[in-house]
């Protein structure tokens, strides 16, 4: 074939793709953090890093702790809202903006008091904070095969978790055991009560029921029992509960750009609904979980066996 | 410290300083240690119940928090558990106690009990990863008190524990210093046993005992030390053996020396013995000898010329002479072998004092001018002009030598001349070497002859000593004499020419100062005439030394001419002076030639004849000449000058002659002479000879008559013979001089080989010698010399000391000064009975002999006594004694 008949073959072809497909547009992201905090720098470190090297996206950030403005930049020009952190979550919320926004590093009790009753296409979604609990569950299976019955204390934020308590899927043979704690109730004394009744504790992250006042004395109660404890933070490892799952800042702003991503892809302002967190960490403290008689399983297994499970369902 | 350990011996002070150390180090230790285990123990006892109390503490938390007092009683219970516990409290945050348990059966004292006290704290534990809010890390929260709890412990096992810790401590402590103490024991024992073992070894060395070994087997540097030491030992014993092997063998031979010695000494004593006695035997023979020789001789000689003098027959006066002469050789003969015997012997002491050369060579010429006139021979002396008026030396010995060499000289020459000539060397090392040489015109020696002329008994060859005799002893007395003054002698001679002998002198190089200095003459113009060229040049020297214009001939004709030339000129000479052989001259007025110079010139002259009449000048009425003996002495030649110049004369020197009759002998009239002599013969002798001068002779047989007459007369002139009976001549010259006649001048006769230095004669308080034989010419010398009137005196019985001889001058000075040093004694001492007498004395002497310098000092002597100022008269001395040390009797004779 002659050289030009084979260039406006080219041509010919460049114009038709190009026809094809979509156009895609380049994008600008504003994100608002809460702070300048670590947790909420690292989440937007990893966006930059991201989006830094794409044309097609154009980041801007405002930062809320310094800077008491009216977000004026804000404007028709931004295509979509990543805030970062309740605060933030909860400014734009009120400023009532059309544009699409992604609440991210909110606890799903504050995401559930913003959106209030909001349903259908929404404009809005989040990625928690928070752990499913069925993680949690999943992980004290593994490392506590033995313990059937799981206790659960939830107080007045973590009560809106009910829904999902009841609607988890448990692993086999295993039971789960609620209890609530109102302000006038004495928690230590409620779980007294319930590790009575349980051979394991789900922790959750609620001021009332855990707080840094009292999760030693429960972690003591708890110990006390032989009762381990699986919660939703290396700290609350470190301060002796037996294992917990987390994420890291880092995981989320994947989900995050996932999620961006796959709502561009859609091309529709409707943001994709609100997730916890896909990706996460497993902490073991050997020591609590050894003495008390958890097996003795390394965090990466546990996170693919959980994995497995979670994609299962 | 360091007394204790100088004190101690080394065992002690090794002990001491290996023990102290410890027993300090031990003693900190221990304590040290038992110190800290106690405090530990108490400190232990607090931290536990500290550690306690804060883990009950964080272990009542949840019990506090929850109110939990079954679980708070729980914890409190392990607690209890504890030994030590005696009672646990636990309080809420308002004091409120919640639990109390003691521990039953325990009732401590309050002393023994420690309560510790920790809060119970409430601190959050971190559940989040990061704050939602601010997305941080959770910050650190703060505990909050929520109450506290109190223990209280038991001290009592504490009490216990220390207590033991204490026992502990002293038991091992004491331990320790035991230990150390028996350690620092066997080290020391070790190290100073082994120590004192070698030190009494060495002692016992140093001690004599060298069999001492030591027998220790100590390991290390100690057994070589002991090795050391005994093989040291072993080598001194063996060196000592052989040394004292050597020692006494040295000591046998030694001792075998010692007694050879003795033996040879005593020898050697016997053989000294013998010596000195065969000596003394020989001195005193020779002595006796010379005595019984010369006298008898004295009087042959004596007499004879005396018999001479008589009116004799031509025979007899033939056989007189003939005795005298033979009489003069035998004197000469013994004369030679007296003086060789003395220097072989070495008994010749030499001189040295300062004397003027010069003189004493115009006396020894003086002696000779009388022979070598009657040889007509031309008899010259040469002075060079760098020759010093005075020189330190023995003034007899040169004369002696010089004498022996003229002598010798005249009597083996028969025509022509015999010349004296003297020169120096003064070179700047201190040393002047005078150079003597006497040329003679005689018969001359050959080589042989002068290589064995200097041995004794030698005289040239066996016909020579036929010939001319002598003993040939004469120049072997000059080798030894010449030897003797350190220098040299030799010979120069060819036969039938003549001879020089000559012979050095080193004198010291003394400043010149005191060299003639005289120039009576300058300016004067002097012409000199004399056939003989060394008298010539000799006559020149001299004038040229006293600073005239000289012009010189020794040709006739030529003085004419220069006479004549003379005559013409604004300034012509002022003096002639003219030499004449004995064949020149025909007497004055008679000389035709000297009538002829005496037209041309009218200048005053002096004519020098070679003849021994006229050894006094003479000197011609009206016609301005004089006439004097040649070779002339310096000072007579000078005097005349002076008078036919018409100088002033300053000396009062002998009188010139101006009589025409040189024959007057009457010198020495109104003389008052005292002869003591024990021999009849040489009494007559000297009466006659006396005599004949017009002298009054007084005789003594011995000492004892002399003193008697001279205690009550006053003489001129003492002769003492010094060998006498009854009273030796030496002791009457001590008792004399301390009489009337103490100034007197006494002149010893003697045949005796005698030491006439001045210094000796002054000693014995003579003033010369005349060796006997006396010749007469050497009787009126000594007559001139001490004796000499000056020509016209006033006969006032008291006579100018310093106008007489110069030999009577000096005794004067002398007793003068004696005079002074008395004075000055008795002054010094405050003697004025002493003092008085000597002023008296010396008031005497100056009134007497018409001191008028002295005169004047004497007064003020006087005055200064009469006050009493023993600084005034002191002073008078003093000047007294400078005014006599400025009169000598060289400065009165010029």
């Amino acid at each position: 074939m002659s050289r030009f008949r084979r260039a406006c073959c080219l041509l010919l072809l460049g114009a038709l793709y190009c026809a094809a497909s979509p156009r895609v547009q380049a994008m600008d992201i504003m994100m608002v953090a809460s702070s300048r905090g670590e947790l909420y720098e690292r989440f937007l470190d990893t966006i930059r890093d991201r989006y830094g090297t794409q044309n097609d996206v154009h980041l801007s950030t405002i930062y809320l702790d310094r800077e008491a403005r009216t977000l004026t930049e804000i404007d028709e020009t931004t295509d979509l809202l990543l805030t970062v952190g309740t605060r933030a979550a909860s400014t734009v919320a009120e400023l009532g903006l059309p544009i699409p926004a992604i609440n991210a590093i909110i606890p799903e009790s504050s995401y559930r008091t913003l959106i209030g009753s909001e349903t259908g296409c929404s404009k809005r979604s989040a990625i928690f904070i928070d752990q499913p609990l069925r993680r949690q569950a999943l992980l004290a299976s593994h490392i506590f095969p033995n313990a059937r019955n799981y206790g659960v204390l939830l107080g007045p934020v973590s009560r809106q978790r009910r829904v999902e308590i009841d609607t988890m899927e448990l692993p086999a043979d295993r039971r789960l055991i609620v209890r609530n704690v109102t302000q006038e109730e004495n928690t230590v004394a409620t779980t007294r009560k319930l590790l009575k009744e349980t051979d394991l504790l789900l922790a959750v992250n609620d001021p009332l029921v855990l707080n840094r006042e009292n999760a030693k004395l429960l972690l003591y109660a708890a110990y006390q029992k032989q009762i381990p404890i699986i919660g939703f933070s290396r700290a609350y490892v470190r301060a002796g509960a037996a294992a917990a799952v987390f994420s890291e800042p880092e995981q989320m702003a994947k989900q995050a750009m996932e999620m961006i991503k796959h709502w561009r892809s859609r091309n529709s302002s409707c943001l994709p609904g609100p997730e916890y967190t896909r990706y996460f960490r497993v902490a073991i403290n050997t020591g609590v979980a050894r003495s008390l008689g958890g097996d003795d399983k390394d965090e990466d297994t546990l996170i693919k066996m959980i994995l497995k499970q979670e994609q299962r369902q | 410290m360091n007394k204790l350990l100088q004190r101690s011996d080394i065992g002690h002070r090794i002990l001491l300083l290996f023990t102290a150390p410890l027993f300090l180090i031990i003693l900190s230790l221990g304590y040290y240690a038992t110190d800290m285990q106690m405090n530990d123990a108490r400190t232990a006892l607090l931290e536990r119940g500290e550690l306690i109390a804060k883990h009950l503490a964080d272990l009542s938390e949840l019990g506090l928090y929850s109110t939990d007092i079954r679980e708070l009683h729980r914890q409190a219970g392990t607690v209890m558990r504890e030994p030590d516990t005696l009672h646990v409290k636990i309080s809420n945050n308002s004091g409120r106690l919640l639990l109390h348990i003691n521990k039953a059966g325990t009732e401590p004292r309050a002393d023994q009990i420690v309560t510790f006290t920790a809060p119970v704290l409430r601190a959050g534990v971190e559940i989040l990863d990061f704050d939602i809010e601010s997305g941080e890390a959770p910050a650190t929260d703060t505990s909050q008190p929520i109450g506290s709890v109190q223990i209280s412990l038991s001290t009592a096992a504490m009490e216990h524990r220390r207590n033991s810790i204490l026992l502990t401590g002293i038991v091992l402590t004491c331990s320790g210093l035991l230990l150390s103490i028996l350690l620092a024991y066997l080290v020391a024992h070790s190290v100073s046993g082994p120590i004192i073992q070698l030190t009494g070894i060495v002692n016992e060395l140093t001690g004599g005992r060298l069999s001492a070994r030591s027998a220790g087997r100590s390991p290390g540097e100690l057994g070589t030390l002991e090795q050391g030491i005994n093989q040291m030992a072993g080598t001194l014993e063996d060196t000592q053996k052989q040394l004292r092997k050597e020692v006494e063998e040295a000591t046998e031979a030694l001792q075998e020396t010692v007694r050879k010695l003795e033996s040879r000494n005593a020898e050697l004593d016997q053989a000294r013995s013998d010596a000195v006695n065969a000596g003394a035997a020989k001195s005193d023979f020779l002595a006796r000898m010379s005595h019984e020789i010369r006298t008898p001789l004295s009087a042959v000689i004596g007499f004879s010329g005396l018999l001479e003098k008589t009116g004799l027959s031509e025979n007899q006066q033939e056989y007189i002479h003939t005795i005298t002469q033979a009489a003069s050789q035998l004197l000469l003969i013994i004369d030679d072998i007296l003086g060789y015997s003395r220097l072989d012997s070495n008994t010749l002491d030499l001189e040295s004092i300062s004397f003027d050369l010069h003189e004493a060579l115009e006396n020894a010429i003086s002696i000779f001018s009388k022979q070598a006139h009657e040889k007509r021979l031309e008899l010259v002396l040469y002075i060079h002009s760098d020759v010093p008026q005075y020189i330190t030396s023995d003034p007899n010995r040169i004369s002696q030598l010089l004498t022996n060499l003229i002598n010798n000289a005249i009597k083996f020459t028969n025509d022509g001349h015999v010349i004296v000539e003297v020169s120096a060397e003064t070179p700047d090392n201190g040393v002047a070497t005078i150079n003597f040489s006497v040329t003679d015109t005689g018969i001359g020696l050959s080589e042989a002859e002068q290589a064995h002329i200097f041995d004794p008994f030698i005289q040239g060859d066996i016909s020579t000593s036929r010939k001319y005799g002598g003993t040939g002893l004469g120049l072997s007395i000059c080798k030894k004499l010449a030897d003797l003054l350190g220098g040299e002698i030799h010979v120069n001679s060819f036969p039938g020419t003549g001879s020089t002998f000559s012979f050095t002198v080193h004198v010291p190089n003394e400043v010149t100062a005191r060299k003639n200095a005289i120039k009576p003459l300058v300016g004067r113009k002097v012409l000199v005439y004399d056939r003989n060229p060394f008298a010539l040049r000799a006559l020149r020297n001299r004038f040229f030394t006293w600073g005239a214009t000289v012009f010189n001939t020794a040709d006739r004709d030529r003085l004419m001419e220069i006479l004549a030339a003379d005559a013409q000129q604004d300034s012509p000479c002022e003096l002639l002076i003219m030499g004449l052989s004995q064949d020149e001259y025909n007497g004055i007025p008679h000389d035709a030639w000297l009538e002829d110079v005496r037209r041309i010139c009218s200048a005053p002259a002096i004519v020098l004849i070679g003849d021994e009449l006229h050894d006094l000048p003479t000197c011609i009425a009206d016609t301005q000449m004089c006439i004097l003996s040649k070779p002339p002495r310096s000072d007579r030649l000078l005097r005349v000058i002076r008078k036919v110049l018409s100088l002033d004369d300053e000396t009062g020197a002998e009188n010139i002659a101006t009589a025409v009759n040189p024959d007057q002998k009457k010198t020495f009239a109104r003389l008052n002479v005292l002869v003591v002599e024990d021999n009849s013969f040489n009494q007559r002798l000297f009466d006659q000879l006396l005599s004949s001068h017009g002298a009054h002779v007084a005789l003594a047989e011995n000492g004892e008559e002399a003193c008697k007459l001279a205690a009550h007369r006053l003489f001129d002139l003492i002769l003492m013979d010094i060998h006498m009976p009854v009273m030796g001549g030496i002791r009457a010259t001590q008792l004399i001089r301390e009489g009337t006649n103490r100034l007197t001048p006494i002149i010893a006769l003697t045949a005796d080989v005698f030491a006439d230095s001045d210094q000796y004669l002054e000693s014995l308080g003579l003033d010369d010698v005349l060796y006997k034989p006396v010749a007469e010419q050497k009787l009126v010398n000594i007559l001139h010399k001490w004796c000499q009137l000056p020509a016209q005196e006033a006969d006032t019985g008291e006579r100018d000391a310093m106008t007489r001889p110069a030999g009577f001058q000096k005794r004067l000075q002398r007793e003068l000064g004696r005079q002074l040093n008395a004075l000055r004694k008795a002054l010094d001492s405050g003697d004025q009975a002493h003092f008085a007498d000597h002023m008296h004395q010396l008031k005497g002497l100056v009134q007497y002999f018409g001191l008028t310098e002295f005169t004047d000092r004497f007064r003020s002597l006087e005055e200064a006594r009469d006050t009493g100022s023993v600084q005034s008269m002191q002073e008078v001395l003093d000047t007294l004694e400078t005014l006599l040390a400025g009169i000598t009797p060289d400065n009165q004779a010029r």
